[in-house]
């Protein structure tokens, strides 16, 4: 996060600041990353699927299984 | 006692869409993910006194999922890869006429990576985690995620061919940690 960008670089600090809030000098903060974006990109795709209706019964198996079993062995 | 568990149940419902794009990424194979997110679900499930809500369920889910796929993959006499040692062949992926890299194409150059670089590429670049909380999944330094995170990328731009964003040394200079850590919030 962007919080390093209240004090001004020291003149005589050189150039390993500590956690170097982007520097203005030459190098380009974070442009467009083509990586980034394919990868939440995927997940997006993956996230938006419905879930599994398999997976969905298995949790209200367990669900039901651990009621049964707190409710003493009800069939 | 049991109006906990309804919440348990809730927290694994809402952080199953996530534990399943990683799954899914990390295996690059459906069926193998389903079995993993499944299996993960059960585990979760019978440890769910070992997990504390207002923790990280995400975390700990993607925790016991990791490593249910790497002992998975042992169990089935495959090598991990380790990409300490490793240097595999690359595959080059011609790019797209338009110039517009198609997220099949970049499916197919992930499952590429070595599986710890994808691993931590996924955990941080995708799944959100911070590369402390990415190597606290992974049980490895924070270091090593970092330097893992760095080689994903870089391997990827070259199979991809694709020109990296900034030109960060490949030894991850605060640039690129900047630029993750931006992602990771």
């Amino acid at each position: 996060m962007c919080s390093g960008m209240t004090q001004p670089p020291k003149p005589g600090g050189g150039a390993g600041t500590a956690t170097g809030p982007r520097g203005r000098n030459g190098a380009v903060p974070e442009p467009h990353d083509e990586i980034a974006s394919k990868l939440r990109a995927l997940y997006a795709e993956i996230e938006r699927e419905p879930i599994p209706a398999e997976l969905i019964d298995l949790l209200e198996r367990l669900d039901a299984a651990e009621e049964r079993e707190r409710d003493g062995d009800q069939p | 006692m049991s109006d906990a568990q309804p919440s348990f149940k809730a927290a694994l419902l809402a952080a199953l869409p996530s534990l399943r794009a990683f799954a899914l990424s990390l295996s690059g194979r459906a069926d193998v993910a389903d079995d993993l997110v499944q299996e993960t679900v059960m585990k979760a499930w019978a440890k769910q006194a070992d997990f504390r809500l207002g923790t990280n369920i995400q975390a700990w889910l993607v925790t016991i999922l990791r490593n249910t796929f790497y002992s998975q993959m042992r169990k089935r006499g495959r090598e991990v890869q380790d990409s300490e040692g490793t240097f595999t062949a690359r595959l080059s992926v011609p790019p797209a006429q338009d110039g517009v890299l198609d997220l099949s194409d970049f499916r197919r150059a992930l499952a590429e990576l070595p599986d710890d670089q994808r691993e931590a590429l996924l955990l941080v670049g995708a799944s959100g985690f911070s590369y402390e909380e990415a190597a606290g999944i992974c049980g490895c330094a924070v270091g090593t995620v970092k330097s893992r995170v760095s080689r994903a990328r870089s391997r990827l731009q070259e199979i991809l061919g694709i020109a990296g964003a900034s030109d960060y040394g490949p030894d991850g200079k605060q640039g690129g940690t900047t630029t993750w850590r931006a992602f990771a919030t």
